[in-house]
This record gives C-alpha cells, sequence and structure tokens, in this order.
C-alpha cells in the first residue's frame, strides 16, 4: 500500500514539473471556467427572454377582449421551451430542438425556430459548454498526461529499477492511475465545487427538479468516465513499447470514439430508418382527417353518426332541441378526433426517432464517451426525452385549453348561433397560464440503462484488463 | 546466499542458458565473464525473476525466486548497465523514492550522507538527474543498494562507459560492500577489473559456464590467455 | 534529379510501402471519403425526392385548374374545382406556389447547413409568415451529430492523417540513433526533411485530391455550367487545406523536438483549431448576441378581423390596405362585392406589412451574429475552409437567407397577381395559367469573392509557416554546429 502511495506522489511531481502538461491543464482550467460562465450568463438571458415573453403572452390571452370561446381558442397561445439550470453545464440538444410552439385549436403546430438556425455552419463544430471540455477535450489531457507512464519507465530502464524493489506492478499501475486521478481532482475540483453552487443558488424556480441529485449523479458519471480514460492510456502504455506508439495508439482511440464514432452511427441511424417529409406527414394527417384513420369513415358519416348518437340519447327530434348547443360537441368531436389522428401519425415519427436513437444507446456498450454524452444530457435535462415530455405536456395544455373553450360554447350558446354569443375574461382567466417541470430523476434516467450498464461494464472490464496485464507485466520481454 | 541449479533458459529452439550451477555466498564477488550474447544477463535477470527459467531454479538465501518474489526483492538491490533514474527528480529525490518503495525512510540528513559516502558530490546531490553523467547515476545506484541494506546485489556491467577514475571508485565501493558481507552477482567485459575486485570468476559462452574458479588461482595474464582462448574456438 | 534526391524518394518509399500500419491508415481514409461522399449524397438525393414530390403535387394542383375551364359536362364537385380555379376569392389563399431552392450539384459534398434549413415553401396569397416558420422533420439528437459528408472527412481527418505520417519526420531518426548518419551526408538535413515531407505531402494530398475528384464526377457532371469552376476551387481548397497543416507539421518539426512533443503539438493545434476556437467562438456570440426568437414566434398566431359580422369594419380595413396600394384601387361599389374575401386579403397583407418589420430586424441581428463570427473565421483555417467549402456548394448561412428573403419578393408576386383581379373583380382566365408567378431564386454577384478571400488568408498561413519554419531549422542547426 505504501508502496502505491509512493509511485503515486512521484507521478504527481513529474507532472508538475512538465510544463507542457501544466500549460494545457491551465488551458483546461481556463476553458472550464469560460464554459461555465457563458452557459451560466446564456442560461439567465434566455430565462428572462423566455419569462417575459411568457408573461406577454399571458396578458394577451387575458386582455384578448370578449369574443366567442372558438375564436379564442383559434387566437390561441404559445408555449416556450425554458432552459434548465443545468444546461449551463451541457447545452445538449437545446441549439437543435424547437424553442416554441403556437398552440391553437385544430392544428398541432411544430416547435419552430431551432437556435442552430441563427448560427453560420460554424455552429456544426460545436459550442464550448462544461461538457465539451470533460467529455472532448480533458481525455486528451488525461492521454498526454499517461501515454508515456510506462512506456518511459521502460524505456529509460527504470522499470527494472522498480521491478528489482520487489515493488508489484500492481502497485506501480495503480499508484500511476491514483496520481493521475488526484491531479485531475486538484484540477476539477474549483470548476464543480463552482457548478454545485450556481445550480443551487439558481436551481429554485427553474423548471428541472431534482437538481442536487441530478448535480451528484453528474459529477459521478464524469468521475467514472474520466476513470475510465485514465486506466485505459495507462493500459495502453503498459502493452506499447515505445512512448510513440502509446501515443499514436491512443489518438487513433480518441478520434474513433469521440469523433468518427457518433457521427457515424448518428448518420447511419438516418439511412436505416429514414424520416418522411413534414410534407408527407402533414399530408398523411389531413387524409386520415378527411377519410377517417380506417381510410373508410370520412368526416360526413362521423358527423352523421355522432348527430344519431345524441339524438338518440337525449330522445329529442332536432339537434336544436338539446339542452346544450350541439355544435360546441360536435366540435369537441372534431377535436377529439383530430387528437387521436394526430397521436396516431406523430406516435410513428416518434417511433422512428426512438429506432435511430436505440442505435445510439447499443452503441455505447461500445463506447463509453456515447454512453457519457447521453447520461450527461439527460441529467442537464437536454435530451430527447427530456423534449418530447415537454412535448407532452404541451400538447396535453393545448387540448385542456381547446376543451374548455368549446365546452363553455356548448353549455352557453344557442345552437345555429355564432357570433351572437361571446365570452369574457372570465373564462380565459379559468385557463392557468402553462409552467413547466421536468420529469422527475429517476424517470429522466430509466430510458438511459443501458448507458449506465455500459459504463459499470466497462469499469469492471478495464480493472479486469489491468489485473490481467498487471500478473504478466515484465520489464524486459521473454 | 545466490544459488543456482540447472538453471535453463529456452526461447523457443535457442538455448541462451544451458543448466547453470552456481553459487555466492557471503562476502563473495563473483564476476560473469564472456561475450555478448553468452546468458551472462539472462542469468541476472533470472535472479531477478524478470524471466522465467524453462527448467531448474534460481534460490536466493535459500528462497525459490520465482515463488517467493516479494521476499527475495527484500534482500536485493540490482544495478542495470545503464542506470536511469528519473530525470526530472534530483538524485536526492530519487533515492528518497526508491528507498520508500522498499519501506526505508530515511531523514534528509541520512540519505545525504548515503550519497556523500557513495561518492555523490554534494553539489549535485539537488540537481535534477537529467543532468547527470553515468558515473553520478551508478552512485545513486550504490547509495541504494547500501540505503536497502542489501544483502545481494546484482550488478549488469556496471562499468562499461564510465571513465578510470569513477570506475576504480566504483571498485572501491563493491569492495567496501563486500567487507559489509554482501555477496555480488556482477557480469562484466572488463577482465581487469574482474581479476582485481572479483572473488571468484566464471566464464560464459553459448549459455554454459564453461571456466569457474577463485580469482586467486590465476594470474592476470593467465585469465586474458584463457579467455581469448575460449572466445576464438 | 538530383541522384540524391532519388535515393532519398526510394527509401522513404520502401519504408513506406512497409509500414502496414500507414497503409492501413490511408485505406480507412479513403474508405471513409467513399462514404462520406455516399452519404452526403443519399442525403442530398432524399431532398431532391421531395422536392420532386412536392413539384408534383403542385403541377397536379394546377392541370386540375386548368382542366376545369374547358369542362362541359359538369357535377358539383369540378364546379366546385372550377370556382377555386377562376375566382381570385377562392384562388388567393387556395393555390399553392412552391418556392424551392434546388441543391446545387455538388451540395452533397458538403452538407453545410442546408438539412437545418426548410429547402421548399408552399405559398399561398395569405399572410407570409403563417407560412414561414414551420421546421423540417429532424431528428434532434442527429442534428446535433452532424453529416458525415465529404467536407467532414478533408477537413477532420486530413489533418489527423498528415499529423500520423510526419510528426516523427526529424525527431524519430534522433530518436533511432540515425540522425548523425544524415548529418554528415552533403546534403543538409533541412532539405533531406523538405524531400521527405515533399513526398508525404504529394502522397496524402493525392488521395485527398483523388477523393475529391470521385466525389465531384459521382455527385454531378464537372463540366456543366456552374459546376466547373465549384469544382476547381473545391481541389484548389483542398490543395490548400493540405498545404496548410504540412506547412504546420514542418514547423513543429523544425523545432526539432522529440517524438512525443511533436505529437502533443501537432495534436494539440488540432485540437484547437478544430474544437476549441470554434466552440469557443459559438458560444461568445451566443452570450454577445443573445437572440429573442420568441418576437416571431407571435406573428405565427391566427387572428382575424374583430368581428367578421361589422360590415363597416371590414371596409375600413379595405381602405387601409388600399392607401398603401393605390394601384388597386377602384370604384366604392368595387368594394362592395365580395367584402369578406377582400377584407381578409387586406387584413392579412396589412398585418404581413406589420409582421415584416419584426422579421427584419430578428434578421438584421442574425446578420450581426454572422458578421461578428466572420469577422473570426481567420483565426482557424478549419473554420475558413468549412466555410469555403458551404459557400462554394451554396449549402451557407448567407445562401439559405437570401431564400428565405427571396421568400416575400415571391409572396408579394402571387399577392400581386391575384389582388388585382380580387380587387378589380376579374375572374382569373384560362390564358392567366400560362403566366402564373414562379420562384426564381436570385443569384448573388460576387459568390466567388468571400471564397477566394478565404483561400488567400489560410494559403497566406501556409506561406508564413513554411517561411517560419526555414528560418527555425537554420537557425538551430546552425547552433548545434
Amino acid at each position: 500500500m505504501s508502496a502505491l502511495l509512493h509511485i503515486a506522489k512521484k507521478e504527481i511531481r513529474i507532472a508538475f514539473r512538465e510544463r507542457l502538461i501544466v500549460f494545457l491543464g491551465i488551458i483546461i482550467m481556463v476553458l472550464l471556467g469560460i464554459s461555465l460562465f457563458a452557459g451560466f450568463v446564456s442560461y439567465e438571458q434566455q430565462k428572462e427572454i423566455i419569462t417575459k415573453t411568457e408573461n406577454d403572452k399571458r396578458q394577451e390571452w387575458l386582455n384578448q377582449g370578449d369574443k366567442h370561446p372558438h375564436i379564442a381558442a383559434h387566437y390561441g397561445t404559445f408555449a416556450f421551451k425554458p432552459k434548465t439550470v443545468l444546461s449551463l453545464f451541457d447545452f445538449g440538444l437545446d441549439a437543435y430542438t424547437g424553442t416554441s410552439v403556437y398552440l391553437e385549436a385544430h392544428n398541432q403546430h411544430e416547435f419552430m425556430f431551432r437556435p442552430a438556425q441563427d448560427h453560420s455552419s460554424m455552429i456544426r463544430f460545436g459550442e464550448l459548454s462544461s461538457s465539451l471540455v470533460l467529455q472532448v477535450l480533458l481525455p486528451l489531457l488525461i492521454i498526454f498526461l499517461s501515454f508515456s507512464s510506462y512506456t518511459k519507465e521502460k524505456e529509460s530502464g527504470t522499470l527494472k529499477l522498480l521491478m528489482s524493489q520487489g515493488v508489484s506492478a500492481n502497485a506501480i499501475t495503480w499508484g500511476k492511475i491514483l496520481a493521475y486521478c488526484i491531479i485531475l481532482l486538484i484540477m476539477l475540483m474549483p470548476f464543480f465545487v463552482g457548478l454545485i453552487l450556481i445550480a443551487n443558488a439558481t436551481a429554485n424556480n427553474d423548471s428541472l427538479p431534482d437538481v442536487a441529485s441530478r448535480t451528484a449523479l453528474l459529477i459521478t458519471i464524469y468521475a467514472i468516465y474520466l476513470f475510465l480514460v485514465i486506466t485505459i492510456a495507462v493500459w495502453i502504455s503498459m502493452k506499447s513499447l515505445t512512448g510513440r506508439n502509446a501515443l499514436l495508439t491512443l489518438l487513433t482511440f480518441w478520434t474513433f470514439f469521440v469523433i468518427l464514432m457518433p457521427k457515424t452511427v448518428a448518420n447511419l441511424s438516418e439511412s436505416f430508418y429514414p424520416l418522411p417529409s413534414m410534407r408527407e406527414f402533414k399530408a398523411g394527417i389531413e387524409e386520415s382527417k378527411l377519410n377517417g384513420l380506417d381510410g373508410q369513415t370520412p368526416r360526413s358519416v362521423r358527423m352523421a353518426e355522432l348527430e344519431t348518437e345524441y339524438l338518440e340519447k337525449y330522445k329529442v327530434d332536432s339537434l336544436s332541441q338539446l339542452p346544450f348547443n350541439f355544435e360546441g360537441v360536435s366540435m369537441q368531436a372534431g377535436e377529439d378526433y383530430g387528437n387521436m389522428v394526430y397521436d396516431h401519425h406523430y406516435e410513428g415519427i416518434r417511433a422512428i426517432f426512438s429506432k435511430q436513437n436505440r442505435l445510439g444507446s447499443i452503441a455505447s456498450i461500445f463506447n463509453p464517451f456515447i454512453a457519457t454524452q447521453h447520461l450527461s444530457m439527460s441529467l442537464s435535462g437536454t435530451d430527447l426525452h427530456t423534449f418530447n415530455h415537454f412535448e407532452n405536456e404541451v400538447e396535453e395544455y393545448r387540448r385542456m385549453l381547446v376543451r374548455r373553450m368549446n365546452n363553455d360554447m356548448a353549455e352557453n350558446s344557442k345552437y345555429g348561433e355564432f357570433y351572437e354569443y361571446a365570452a369574457g375574461e372570465e373564462l380565459w382567466e379559468e385557463i392557468d397560464g402553462f409552467y413547466y417541470t421536468a420529469p422527475t430523476f429517476f424517470f429522466a434516467l430509466r430510458p438511459y440503462y443501458l448507458e449506465l450498464l455500459s459504463l459499470l461494464a466497462w469499469v469492471v472490464f478495464t480493472i479486469f484488463l489491468l489485473k490481467r496485464s498487471n500478473k504478466k507485466l515484465k520489464p524486459i520481454h521473454g | 546466499m545466490l544459488k543456482s541449479v540447472n538453471l535453463t533458459k529456452k526461447y523457443g529452439n535457442f538455448t541462451a542458458l544451458n543448466e547453470l550451477n552456481l553459487s555466492v555466498k557471503e562476502g563473495d564477488i563473483f564476476c560473469l565473464l564472456g561475450a555478448n550474447g553468452a546468458g551472462k544477463s539472462t542469468t541476472i535477470n533470472l535472479f531477478l525473476n524478470f524471466i522465467s527459467p524453462s527448467a531448474g531454479s534460481a534460490t536466493i538465501n535459500g528462497l525459490d525466486v520465482s515463488k517467493h518474489d516479494k521476499e527475495t526483492k527484500q534482500l536485493l538491490s540490482y544495478i542495470p548497465e545503464n542506470l536511469m533514474l528519473y530525470p526530472n527528480l534530483t538524485g536526492m529525490e530519487n533515492l528518497d523514492f526508491f528507498c520508500g518503495l522498499g519501506n526505508k525512510n530515511y531523514s534528509k540528513q541520512e540519505l545525504e550522507n548515503l550519497l556523500l559516502q557513495s561518492g555523490l558530490q554534494a553539489d549535485f546531490m539537488n540537481r535534477r538527474v537529467s543532468s547527470y553523467s553515468k558515473g553520478m547515476r551508478q552512485k545513486v545506484g550504490i547509495a541504494l543498494a547500501r540505503a536497502r541494506e542489501a544483502k545481494v546485489l546484482l550488478l549488469d556491467e556496471p562499468t562499461s562507459g564510465l571513465d578510470p577514475k569513477a570506475s576504480n571508485e566504483f571498485s572501491e565501493l563493491l569492495l567496501e560492500m563486500k567487507g559489509n558481507g554482501v555477496a555480488t552477482l556482477m557480469a562484466t567485459h572488463d577482465l581487469f577489473r574482474a581479476k582485481e575486485t572479483g572473488t571468484h570468476i566464471g566464464i560464459m559462452k553459448q549459455g554454459v559456464l564453461i571456466e569457474h574458479f577463485e580469482s586467486d588461482e590465476v594470474s592476470f595474464q593467465d585469465l586474458e590467455k584463457m579467455y581469448l582462448k575460449h572466445m576464438h574456438n | 534529379m538530383d541522384n540524391r534526391v532519388k535515393t532519398l524518394i526510394r527509401y522513404e518509399w520502401k519504408s513506406f510501402i512497409r509500414n502496414k500500419f500507414q497503409l492501413l491508415l490511408l485505406c480507412i481514409t479513403f474508405g471513409f471519403g467513399i462514404y462520406g461522399i455516399y452519404y452526403g449524397n443519399a442525403e442530398i438525393e432524399a431532398q431532391r425526392e421531395t422536392i420532386r414530390i412536392v413539384t408534383a403535387l403542385e403541377e397536379s394542383e394546377f392541370a386540375q385548374y386548368r382542366a376545369s375551364f374547358d369542362n362541359t359536362n359538369s357535377s358539383p364537385d369540378l364546379e366546385q374545382i372550377h370556382d377555386i380555379a377562376a375566382q381570385p376569392s377562392f384562388a388567393w389563399f387556395r393555390h399553392g406556389y412552391h418556392a424551392i431552392i434546388h441543391p446545387h450539384d455538388y451540395a452533397s459534398l458538403a452538407i453545410g447547413q442546408r438539412d437545418l434549413f426548410r429547402y421548399y415553401y408552399r405559398l399561398t396569397g395569405m399572410s407570409l409568415h403563417y407560412q414561414l416558420f414551420e421546421n423540417e422533420l429532424a431528428n434532434p439528437v442527429n442534428l446535433m451529430a452532424g453529416n458525415f459528408d465529404l467536407s467532414f472527412v478533408i477537413i477532420y481527418l486530413f489533418p489527423l492523417i498528415i499529423i500520423a505520417f510526419c510528426y516523427g519526420l526529424f525527431s524519430s531518426e534522433k530518436e533511432n540513433g540515425t540522425l548523425p548518419l544524415l548529418q554528415i551526408q552533403t546534403m543538409s538535413i533541412q532539405k533531406i526533411t523538405l524531400i521527405r515531407l515533399g513526398f508525404y505531402f504529394v502522397i496524402i494530398t493525392g488521395l485527398a485530391l483523388l477523393i475529391s475528384f470521385l466525389g465531384l464526377l459521382y455527385s454531378g457532371n464537372v463540366l456543366a455550367q456552374g459546376n466547373l469552376l465549384a469544382a476547381l476551387v473545391w481541389l484548389l481548397a483542398v490543395l490548400v487545406y493540405c498545404s496548410f497543416w504540412f506547412g504546420l507539421l514542418f514547423l513543429i518539426i523544425g523545432l526539432r523536438k522529440n517524438s512525443a512533443f511533436n505529437a502533443i503539438s501537432a495534436a494539440g493545434c488540432w485540437i484547437f483549431l478544430l474544437i476549441i476556437i470554434p466552440s469557443v467562438l459559438n458560444v461568445l456570440v451566443t452570450v454577445k448576441y443573445p437572440l429573442n426568437s420568441s418576437t416571431l414566434a407571435g406573428l405565427t398566431r391566427r387572428t382575424g378581423l374583430e368581428n367578421e359580422n361589422d360590415q363597416e369594419e371590414s371596409r375600413e380595413v379595405i381602405r387601409e390596405f388600399l392607401a398603401y396600394r393605390p394601384d388597386l384601387e377602384g370604384t366604392d361599389s368595387l368594394i362592395q362585392n365580395n367584402l369578406m374575401p377582400k377584407a381578409y386579403a387586406a387584413y392579412t397583407t396589412l398585418k404581413g406589412m406589420e409582421s415584416q418589420k419584426v422579421v427584419d430586424d430578428y434578421n438584421e441581428q442574425v446578420e450581426r451574429r454572422s458578421k461578428w463570427t466572420s469577422k473570426f473565421h481567420w483565426l482557424s483555417p478549419s473554420v475558413s475552409l468549412q466555410e469555403v467549402f458551404s459557400q462554394t456548394t451554396e449549402t451557407d448561412l448567407a445562401t439559405l437567407v437570401r431564400f428565405q428573403n427571396a421568400l416575400s419578393d415571391f409572396h408579394g408576386e402571387i399577392t400581386d397577381f391575384y389582388f388585382t383581379r380580387l380587387f378589380w373583380d376579374k375572374p382569373i382566365l384560362e390564358k392567366d395559367y400560362d403566366n402564373l408567378p414562379q420562384f426564381s431564386m436570385p443569384q448573388t454577384a460576387d459568390k466567388w469573392r468571400p471564397i477566394l478571400t478565404s483561400l488567400a488568408g489560410v494559403s497566406l498561413y501556409t506561406i508564413c509557416l513554411f517561411s517560419v519554419g526555414l528560418i527555425q531549422m537554420r537557425r538551430r542547426i546552425e547552433g548545434v554546429k
């Protein structure tokens, strides 16, 4: 044990004497600082804008004046995707999901305005976030720090000297790993403290629940990820003959895992499960609304059925004899049918999305970078599942709003009349404003069990690898 | 102290060491002579358990090195041909580090004394090893052997490339340790040095120990003749 | 050629051929290049397919209208179609025209922002902004991952290949102990290094040009108008970019440090130019020019006249509209006919004019952003090159914004066509169908100037790198002597 600590101490001392390493370490720390600051500023800006616009739209809804409820349902309102507090850590998909949606009767509008559209093609190089630094850049620093951990000892012969002292390979390996972990801890400590402070200071009033446990797990996930990178780097150094080989191998791995594989998987998923165009999607919905989901019950038939149903139920001869305005009922029935049709078609799109993303999850088994990326987005509330959840809540809200308008119309207006009836602010006030709360911690993690498993499996795997190689380690060949 | 019985190492069809039997007692300095590739380093590496024997055994203090790695390592100290230390650490720090690994904690003063006794100049102790000459690095190696209070010293051509003065100093240090009862096994090309410092001399050829005698038994001239004779046929 | 140079090249070739790892690396790169070409083409072909479908839909819609004119045997259904075809009060909001930005033949080689933006719109005479902001369906996860097109292979992968091949050109000699043997030759070590660098330059740049050439051949007719120049510029850009990286490597090699140092600094430069600079710029521009798309969201709200029953209000709106369009003004009696459609047309146009201000304001902010970032493109030749590639293949932001702006002109044409008939109570005649509004994408006058400026900038970098490298190497060698 004490040999292990000794080796760790020596490694740390040597690392701090490497000017290139210290220089790169400082750059990483500066970048982490910038990313945290920029993420925070951007979060505050967006939050302010969204809160203000939400209030404006709420006032517009309340002050729309007296009008027929159905016109009010068309006037509608808007929903805006709030930035989550942890988005200051990981922007995730925020630049690529739409930010606002118009809510009105009859139509489900799609989310508009992906922020990436307001950027030149440079945005595709990525935006600097803390997660980018931790996921992409820090592994490189680890590679630079540890590629020669064993090869240097081999090339200079100190490995022989070490082992002639009776130090076990186990102690050398884990001493080195411990040293790199401590160096990273020293580097990252200020950042994580900053993150925890900012996240908790701004967490109230945010759409993201369980910020504390989310932050804790985020830190754990990154600790595991970086630990993996360290162990793999040390293992490869142990297996390589020269530092050059180790460095080249590690850089090749990095390029493959971090740059090539995620892109290739995403692109392949697109080829395997192609999406229809928006035009086809909309045409499909129109077609189903017109001729029914089965293609055989056109709208007129559906309406006639509804009429007979109500006439029989209330035992009256004409619609005007019903105790309420049948138009409100038929309007809502049309709405319900439209919703069903929309759900049917949109489920299809969602299914394609989830098949595409499934490939990514499967890829994460082979690539801890992808696993970490997915988990980080999910915990930060910037992943697709959180966005889908938001979409669902918005749609729920829209349906509630339209239903209330139609019910009011059925209750308070007369059959055959339209402009004669106007509702007012009391009705508008009955509709609460839309406030979004993201899914809880466990709900957010549930779709990512493969990713979690992958990280754990990788830890077990690398420890096993190291154990095996430690046993075989000899300072000379033969 | 050091003993090998039918120690054999094969790499495929190539026999690097063939049934070596030798023993080195306390206070002995056993010098192995022979051409490059004769099996000298293989012998030392086998005693260090850096490689595993194909047959036979190597024991230190009666313990088989391949079975009692930890225990035997505690008894020995090793200086390779070109002793490399951590270039970014000072001589002092290197010594402190390696002593610490052997669970021997010395004060700064004691470390300084060890280095001084091993002949390292005081003003170099706190400079980085990257500025050291080979002789200075070997001195740190000797200091380390002393610090570890090693009973066995394994040396792989320690004086090759040293200037005569440094070489001399090295020999004196060996003799001093011999006086303390250390058993030394040294592979070397230096016939003169072997005759001067060694108590026993062995000549190896193609993995076989072909001659083995006490150094008092022969004169330097005879040793040289004998050596060249073996090398030529 | 000097015999010594020949010997040098011959042996470099031998060791190159014998190094299986390097050959494998080149093969893999070639494979990725081919995949990039395939992927880009598949992606753009899908867009072309969608364009074909929507064009066919439009054609059949208008064919139906046209056919309704010479139909003598009428049925209620056909009559309804004829009404839509001939009466401007229906036609103005029912007839849909597609504005399409067709992909450049080489868009498949650099998809740029084309996957993020709509490339077709169906426009009617109704308020423009109600029709403008819908996104194309896309999986955000894949949008974020980006496209594996040829430009990606060239910008990201080729520098890595160059690094892998050249970082040890000088230092490995030192580490293998062969350097002294080279130093005692009559040829200077600096010349030897340059020749070997040149050797790999030919091989790697040759591979990049070969893949590009295959991509250009596969994606379109190289000799077609508009393609030839683009193809040449593409190849030139590849050449310039590879030269830049070789220059950088030359400089690093010239420092005469060990292999590990060279590899770390070269990889560090790669990270710096391809990840750190662009990502920092992106986040800075986001913070410096925060955009508020929620103001645009408000424009999509479907509003109508306050009270559609109030005829006076309708007339009021029409008069307000006519004040802007005196050319459409007729007699008072013209207003009385078809009051509702006219009022609605007037209302949405007025609203469109109102909205246009908001949109212009927003676009101006986007413009400011992209101006600010383009001021810093020179910081990273990789970013410059990405921009050059997407400008060449017309998939850059500026082109797409130009398309968006052209939409409002086209919308103006559509409304003119219908409003002149609507407000003057004239039916749409069969012969009018020969002169329907048509969208045309405005061409920019100076497509090539910014491209050539960027390329000149990167070339300048390259020249500087080589010069400093040469001086460096000379000085270091003299220092050794």
